[in-house]
């Protein structure tokens, strides 16, 4: 059976619910603490996963010091050896940091998230959100390879998810565009609240040029099954949920499996 | 219309002041800063009434100054923030986003309220004190450098893409 | 010969010391020790003697509640109360759950009460040997647009910032709460908070120093967060009223980061002591910090301490004994354990999980060691800083207070003007009737990944906690200040009967309840009267809605008292029992949820309207009257109408149901409109205000249209209407379209609070 490690910093707060829905997709998850680097790298794993959570804190900014973690000059290497890594929310933080992605030069820093740009509001917001790939995601990236291109759902917690890239970039960064922001019917979000924090482009997750390293803001481990859907969601998912027989509710999975489902095909599990 | 600047500062230990100094420490950098202090930097701009109008902001607002756990003052040139300043070779370095909430929704919001307030512009100010007899020169490009993350490896207080620094006078 | 100071200069002691403690109480003290307390023994006892502490104004009457039921494992007196909740492969799960208010130190500092409130809170879960699984927030706050609304705003704000900062740090979900303003509130808000989590049977922890102590050496290990001066003076303070600046220096400093890597060592540090079968006690540092712990977990252990303030971790240099001993500082619990694992204990705190390295000081060391002689011995720098005979430290105090009856009959309004559309609109777009949708959208509810519903879905929120299980835990938390205003004994009743009535339209069985009391000073005769009555609506309600079989009532297993909440001038704030109902359904498949369904559906209305509008939305908002004539309390008939809802539900055959309370009956349909986004209800009833804007307790629940007809309805049960497609709510000639109203319904609270719009 594959491996995928967790890596835990001080202050995540998702590395249990990422790790059981691994297990959950036919993947063997152990959780790594920060200071673990020499039991990584003697085991070694076929996939990296950073949860979310609050990283440090978010002291500074988020995912920075988290990303000066030497566990990460290991996940550094791994992931220029090809192997799928992906960043959830703090983690994307800590990804993006890292100078994993976007990675024109990788450890150079060349993009950011930023603070949550929102009419009215500062910090924080929780709620579902509805998101497409992009163009070369699903052939490119193992996370997003069993996505079908049509629009779904998601649940976004955090305060510090706005994609940002240097002006001259902007050309570049759309062929690494993993997910973005769309309304329920799938056409491009056109500002807030579809758009939930400000993102350039809509950007929602971004991977390097290889595809293999995924930076998402949304929470998939957190939509892994049907019954965890808002019942008063809108749109195809919000519809199946709401219909859905007793059996259904529960075994049929949510829109966030489709993440885990794609790095299982990719690791050839059956 | 004129420019006032505040610095608050938390009147226990600043948590995320002490995390930095412990990350940097981490860094093995040649001459590290010996102390980190932060403080949140308001710029105004206002319309009429200066200082007299900042003062009645702050008194009316204790989202931007809680008097309780936070003390405050103008921040222009020639203030000394702390009373240990002299001990150590301090320099200012001011974090600003190019685009934040924070700073859009203060400016909105004082504006409804009435104030004569035409913008305000929230950053962080980290202060590093290096060795007394350090040159001033020296210490202001160590800190740039611990300024900017050009890299995973090296700087730490902003990402260059989303945000800008400046020396804080 | 005794050298038992005089009373002149015992109070000049509790003067020059801030000390909270009347001159009789600290005469006490001084013949407990036969002579001048030492600075740390004042304090101490200070703390330990505080009504925070001691319960020495509400112990007799919180007698009266209900605390006895089958599934009771750990009823009120240690941190948290504990109940059994489900059995899932071979493993006994209980629901340990706590309750308590931060007010006080939030009316002064939003953003740290509020965090420092979550904070507590959670350790009382922890220390039970659980994982924390939630917790919710309940929040009453002055009138944001009223006198002293720019003050109340900032507190919403500063609170709402407190509570996401550290809660959602944490990767505890939260389950949401309500939020209430009322003028009272002004001078004084409450913060109300519940957390509560899950641990197997057999690993639940004590806070008390095992019985093995008794026979091989046990030390005292503390962990956390460096020792400063911060919260010096917490617990007596929490008991104060609030007067000016008094309180500043009491605050705490919340760091949440350290607190969930804390949380996770205790994890390691348990399983590594479960694993060795070694005996244990284990208990969080609050009130009265290491003063309390140290002496607690041996008094209640039986056993003596000698504790060495020496070997306390601190972050600050020369603090006096008394302050090291009994600062309030964050993220910090003790161990007792036997000397012999101390190696491996210190171990996972300090290398394994780097404690030092992610604060200054920060780590786990040996502080104390228990023994035999019945004695709570502190040195501090070669100095006896304490040396007192340890039964007294936990033996308490308590007053008979004075109660007064207040006379709170009202008149009710002379005329009842009623618009259904008009009314309807200006409820739901009033600070009191519009959605609390933004306080929630700060709020993380889905980490862990088993919420089922968060706040807003569902008349409460539910999650899966055990995982594999199906078993579902709906949790919700009610208190109508409105209520206890006009009949404090209803407000009482009815805070458990609406708690009761949200969990229940889930489909969840209620299994415990806490309470959190909020009142003013129990010295002032009216307000003990309205504490007592409150308590008697509590322990009424909760005898006649136990859901375990026979006579057993509803268990109260946990809960708070908060006294001194008043102004300035000394006016109480509306008397305000709150309480959190717990409940669990065994298929959370089946729960239910506030979203109609299907056009054509019948929608059902569960107990008759009654003319009693006292304290309701309708004349709040729409006539400007409070009213005199609070629902009454119908216990028999509220239980009865919760097992014919329950019934339905696990039949599979309800839809979507709604509690009707708030507003009445058609609020609760705008809501379930609102929900669904597409349909609405159409009513076939009257429409007088009696029957659309009454509070009498009852419940709409949807249900397919052949319901009806192969149903014998109980009479309390009638067809008020169907669903109907649009979203709107409509009557006999009269239609209020939702969708033209969402905005504002959804917006008002960040429009007035956040964006100080119309202010």
């Amino acid at each position: 059976m594959p491996c995928a490690a967790v890596i835990r910093f001080p202050g995540s707060n998702c590395e249990f619910e990422t790790a059981r829905v691994l297990r959950n997709s036919g993947i063997d998850s152990r959780i790594y603490n920060w200071n673990e680097i020499g039991r990584l790298s003697d085991n070694k794993a076929d996939a990296y996963v950073l949860p979310g959570g609050f990283s440090f804190q978010d002291r500074i900014r988020a995912g920075v010091i988290a990303s000066r973690e030497n566990i990460m000059d290991f996940v550094f290497e791994e992931a220029m050896n090809g192997k799928p890594v992906l960043g959830i929310c703090n983690g994307a933080q800590v990804l993006i940091e890292s100078g994993l992605v976007p990675g024109w030069k990788p450890g150079s820093v060349q993009g950011a998230l930023a603070g949550n740009l929102a009419p009215g509001r500062s910090g924080y917001l929780s709620r579902w959100v509805y998101l497409k790939p992009g163009k070369e995601a699903v052939a490119k990236c193992p996370w997003l390879s069993a996505l079908e291109g049509d629009a779904f759902p998601l649940p976004i917690a955090h305060a510090e998810g706005r994609f940002v890239f240097r002006e001259e970039d902007m050309d570049k960064v759309k062929s690494h565009i993993g997910l973005t922001y769309c309304t329920p019917d799938g056409s491009a979000a056109d500002g807030w609240p579809d758009n939930p924090n400000g993102s350039v482009l809509n950007i929602a997750a971004l991977m390097n040029a290889e595809g293999n390293v995924l930076a998402m803001m949304p929470h998939p481990e957190r939509s892994y099954h049907l019954w965890q859907v808002p019942p008063d969601m809108q749109g195809f998912w919000g519809d199946k949920r709401r219909n859905s027989s007793l059996k259904d509710i529960e075994e049929q999975p949510g829109p966030g499996a489709i993440i885990f489902k794609g790095l299982a095909k990719y690791l050839g599990v059956k | 219309m004129e420019k006032v600047q505040i610095a608050v500062r938390l009147i226990t230990p600043d948590p995320a002041a002490v995390t930095a100094l412990n990350t940097v420490k981490a860094m093995r950098l040649q001459m590290p800063p010996l102390k980190i202090h932060r403080y949140d930097l308001w710029e105004f701009e206002t319309a009429e009434g200066g200082r007299k109008t900042i003062s009645e902001v702050v008194d009316h607002f204790t989202d931007i100054v809680n008097p309780n756990k936070q003390t405050w003052i103008f921040a222009e040139e020639g203030t000394v923030l702390t009373a240990e300043d002299s001990e150590l070779q301090w320099v200012g370095i001011v974090i600003r986003d190019y685009e934040d909430s924070v700073s859009g929704n203060w400016t909105g919001l004082l504006k409804r309220r009435g104030f004569p307030v035409d913008s305000v512009r929230w950053g962080v100010l980290w202060r590093l004190g290096y060795l007394k007899n350090t040159d001033e020169a020296l210490a202001r490009k160590m800190a740039l450098d611990l300024a900017v993350s050009q890299t995973r490896t090296g700087g730490l207080f902003s990402n260059p893409v989303s945000q800008e620094v400046s020396f804080w006078i | 010969m005794s050298d038992r100071p005089n009373r002149e200069d015992l109070e000049n002691e509790v003067s020059s010391r801030h000390l909270a403690m009347t001159v009789d109480e600290a005469e006490k003290l001084a013949g407990y020790v036969d002579r001048m307390p030492t600075p740390l023994e004042f304090h101490l006892f200070d703390t330990m003697w505080s009504e925070h502490c001691s319960y020495k104004s509400s112990k007799p009457v919180l007698k009266t509640l209900p605390t006895d039921s089958p599934g009771v494992v750990i009823g009120p007196g240690e941190d948290a109360g504990v109940v059994s909740f489900c059995n899932h492969d071979g493993v006994e799960w209980d629901l340990v759950v706590a309750h308590e208010s931060h007010n006080h130190p939030s009316q002064v500092l939003p953003v740290e009460g509020a965090a420092t409130g979550i904070g507590g809170i959670v350790r009382d879960v922890y220390c039970m040997g659980a994982r924390v699984t939630g917790s919710m927030d309940l929040l009453r706050f002055g009138d944001p647009l009223g006198k002293k609304g720019e003050t109340t705003r900032g507190i919403v704000r500063g609170v709402v910032e407190g509570i996401w900062k550290y809660g959602n740090a944490l990767g505890v979900p939260n389950m949401g709460g309500d939020t209430e303003f009322h003028p009272g509130y002004d001078d004084n808000c409450l913060v109300n908070v519940v957390a509560f989590g899950m641990v197997p049977h057999d690993r639940i922890v004590h806070s008390f120093v095992p019985e093995e102590a008794h026979r091989e050496p046990y030390v005292l290990i503390l962990t956390g967060k460096p020792t400063d001066s911060t919260g010096f003076g917490g617990a007596t303070f929490a008991s104060a009223d609030l007067d000016g600046e008094q309180g500043i220096g009491s605050v705490q400093v919340a760091d949440p980061f350290l607190k969930r890597v804390l949380s996770e060592a205790n994890q390691a540090v348990l399983d590594l002591l479960f694993g060795k079968d070694i005996k244990f006690g284990f208990k969080d540092l609050g009130a009265g910090g290491i003063a309390c712990v140290t002496s607690e977990l041996a008094a209640h252990g039986g056993l003596g301490i000698d504790v060495d303030l020496d070997a306390v971790p601190v972050s600050m240099e020369n603090l006096p004994p008394e302050v090291i001993a009994c600062s309030e500082t964050q993220e910090r619990y003790g161990l007792a354990v036997p000397a012999a694992v101390v190696d491996e204990v210190l171990s996972v705190y300090n290398d394994r999980f780097e404690l030092p390295r992610l604060f200054p000081n920060c780590r786990a060391a040996v502080i104390g060691k228990f023994n035999s002689k019945p004695v709570y011995n502190v040195v501090c720098r070669g100095q006896n800083a304490a040396a007192t005979p340890i039964n007294y430290i936990t033996e308490g105090v308590v007053y008979q207070r004075k109660e007064h009856a207040v006379n709170c009959g009202a008149p009710e309004p002379a005329e009842r003007p009623c618009n259904p559309r008009e009314n309807l609109t200006k409820i739901l777009t009033s600070l009191s009737g519009c959605s609390r949708n933004h306080i929630w959208s700060y709020y993380d509810s889905e980490v862990q990944g088993v919420t089922r519903f968060r706040p807003g879905e569902a008349d409460s929120c539910v999650s899966v906690p055990v995982e594999g299980s199906r078993a579902g835990l709906a949790v919700s938390g009610d208190g109508n200040p409105w209520y206890g205003e006009l009949d404090p004994f209803l407000g009482g009743a009815h805070s458990v009967g609406e708690a009761v009535r949200n969990v229940v339209a889930t489909g969840a069985t209620p299994i415990c309840a806490t309470d959190c009391l909020n009142f003013g000073s129990p010295e002032d005769p009216e307000a003990f009267w309205q504490f007592k009555q409150a308590v008697t609506g509590i322990t009424e309600a909760c005898n006649a809605l136990g859901f375990s079989g026979g006579d057993y009532p509803l268990p109260v297993v946990s809960g708070n008292v908060s006294f001194y909440n008043q102004s300035k001038g000394g006016k109480s704030i509306p008397p305000s029992p709150i309480v959190a109902v717990f409940g669990k359904i065994h298929d959370h498949r089946k729960a239910t949820d506030i979203v109609l369904r299907k056009q054509g559906n019948a929608v059902l209305l569960v107990g008759t309207r009654k003319d009693e509008l006292g304290g309701s939305l309708f004349y709040r908002t729409c006539l400007g009257h409070h009213g005199g004539t609070v629902p009454v309390f119908r216990g028999s008939l509220e239980k009865k109408m919760a097992d014919w809802v329950l019934g339905v539900i696990h039949d599979g055959k309800a839809r979507s149901v709604h509690d009707i309370s708030g507003g009445g009956l058609a609020v609760a349909a705008a809501e379930m409109a609102l929900a669904s986004r597409t349909l609405g209800i159409q009513f076939s009833l009257d429409s007088n205000p009696v029957t659309l804007f009454s509070e009498t307790p009852g419940y709409l629940m949807e249900v397919d249209p052949d319901f009806v007809e192969n149903v014998t309805l109980p009479e309390f049960v009638s067809v008020a209407g169907r669903v109907s497609a649009g979203c709107s709510v409509s009557g006999n000639g009269w239609e209020v379209d939702l969708n033209s109203l969402r905005k504002q319904w959804s917006d008002k609270l960040a429009s007035v609070i956040w964006r100080e719009e119309g202010v």
